[in-house]
């Protein structure tokens, strides 16, 4: 794999590198964005269960 | 003073801070991605092949802006760490918490692009050089916040050893600047000075000075949104969040 990226010359190398700065700014988005859906629903499941438990 | 304090200690309240971060934030990510995608095509596309590197320097943009935030990220959580021991507010222990992961996948980048940098330019990927082992020893420090603060139980007091670990770390951050100064090193000595002559010429060091601004934006975007989740994980049982979160309205519908 390193052998094909020195070959592919100067240019070769800034793609790969602005890939992992690309790969980096991506994880962190769709982190960000799992995270808070996993929040809401753990929130509003916990909610709901407390209601349930009031209401009986 | 005391007018200082009280505005400081108003922001510092969770739901404030929810608030007002979630009205910055979007300021924050589109002048990033603005003054990012300006600046690395200025970079890549016009700004002059480097008689010396060749096109390889064009790696510039990204490196030279994730290093300066690498030590920017570290001030900013020593100092968040420094008010956590002192004022114990739950916002500054989890600014340092939160900061930790932004910081070190800064300093991974610049690591990993400096290695895609050294290649052409030095013929190797790695030399146990002084400014690029003291910028691995920051990552360390990064991943033993982490580490440490995960290893309790308590968010709160991990969060408190992890503040004391980051200021212990603070001694790193004159090693890595001074670096380039003090050894013989691989790495290039200092190119863009706050104080005095760069020796960058203005059409490579403009779209330079625009991504740095750009990783400074993003920066501010990511820790104010992981800031927000960590408010709602802390908070989760406060009528605030659900508010926050549109689950009251959901209730009562």
């Amino acid at each position: 794999m390193l052998e094909w990226l020195e070959s592919q010359g100067h240019w070769g190398f800034i793609m790969a590198a602005y890939s992992i700065g690309a790969v980096a700014l991506v994880a962190d988005l769709i982190g960000q964005h799992l995270r808070q859906r996993e929040l809401r629903r753990l929130v509003a499941e916990r909610l709901a269960r407390r209601r349930l438990q009031r209401s009986r | 003073m005391n007018r200082f304090w009280t505005w400081l200690s108003r922001y510092a309240s969770p739901p404030v801070f929810y608030r007002v971060a979630g009205l910055w934030r979007p300021w924050l990510g589109w002048s990033a991605l603005l003054f990012g995608a300006l600046s690395l095509y200025w970079g890549l596309f016009h700004a002059p092949e480097d008689y010396y590197q060749g096109n390889s320097y064009r790696i510039i943009y990204l490196h030279v802006p994730s290093a300066w935030m690498s030590m920017f990220a570290y001030v900013a959580m020593a100092l968040s760490g420094a008010a956590a021991l002192i004022w114990r507010t739950k916002l500054s222990e989890l600014t340092v918490l939160t900061i930790a992961p932004i910081g070190a996948g800064f300093t991974a980048v610049t690591l990993l692009t400096g290695m895609l940098w050294g290649r052409p330019t030095w013929g190797a990927y790695w030399v146990w050089d002084a400014r690029l082992t003291s910028e691995l020893v920051l990552l360390f420090l990064y991943l033993g916040v982490i580490g440490l603060a995960s290893a309790y139980g308590d968010v709160r007091r991990g969060a408190r050893a992890a503040a004391v670990l980051s200021l212990v770390g603070v001694v790193n951050l004159p090693i890595i600047h001074f670096s380039v100064q003090w050894w013989n090193t691989l790495h290039q000595g200092e190119t863009v000075r706050l104080f005095g002559e760069s020796s960058i010429d203005a059409s490579m060091a403009w779209p330079l000075l625009g991504a740095a601004l750009a990783s400074k934006l993003y920066f501010g975007w990511s820790l104010l949104g992981r800031l927000r989740l960590a408010l709602i994980e802390q908070e989760s049982e406060k009528a605030w969040v659900h508010q926050a979160l549109g689950l009251e309205e959901q209730a009562h519908a």
